[in-house]
């Protein structure tokens, strides 16, 4: 699953650990969902679309 | 929020690690009362060992990686998916592991041997299995 948000995140220079540390997660999570090596459950994904308000489609695509 | 993992308070940990030096001792005193010394000494060696290592643990910065998070009590969701496969591929080593000894020890395989090898094969597949899968991301 392909996703945006090294691209979100990037845009509001925001490093691995600092979005990691909103979202109540380690940076070696976020770096594995940027990857795309991890999927985030659906309660991550929904912080994470609320933090970029923005929707779970919009930031998430299926291959 | 994706995880509601709070640090371990202080009080846990002092209370966890005076509860671990207790059990060591208890089982240290009881070995060398009956006369098994040897078995003493490797609780004691073993138990200080993996004390030492939970208090690195619980001082090195949870940002370092999986173990220091798991010790502090600040695992993620990818950490606890992490630690339950590593979990699932210790229990098949230790199954393959168990039968593989049941045929040995019908060759002469003593049964110390047997509980050996099976705690040997989880352990070092459990540490291989987690360290492999957080490298891979």
């Amino acid at each position: 699953m392909r996703n945006d948000v090294r691209e979100r995140r990037e845009a509001r220079g925001l490093s691995q650990a600092a979005l990691g540390d909103a979202l109540g997660v380690s940076r070696q999570t976020v770096n594995s969902i940027e990857k795309g090596r991890y999927d985030p459950s659906l309660p991550l994904a929904f912080a994470i679309a609320a933090f970029f308000a923005a929707t779970i489609e919009e930031i998430f695509h299926v291959d | 929020m994706s995880t509601d993992a709070r640090p371990t308070p202080l009080i846990a940990k002092i209370a966890s690690a005076t509860a671990a030096i207790a059990a060591v001792t208890a089982i240290a005193v009881v070995s060398y009362a009956t006369g098994h010394d040897s078995i003493g000494k490797g609780a004691i060696q073993g138990g200080a060992v993996t004390l030492a290592l939970i208090l690195v643990l619980w001082t090195v910065n949870p940002r370092r990686g999986l173990a220091s998070r798991t010790a502090n009590g600040l695992a993620d969701e990818r950490d606890n998916r992490i630690l339950t496969h590593a979990f699932a591929h210790s229990a098949c080593a230790m199954g393959g592991a168990a039968i593989a000894c049941l045929v040995a020890s019908f060759y002469g395989l003593p049964a110390a041997g047997v509980a050996g090898i099976v705690v040997w094969a989880g352990l070092l597949t459990f540490l291989a299995s987690a360290a492999i899968q957080a490298r891979r991301g």
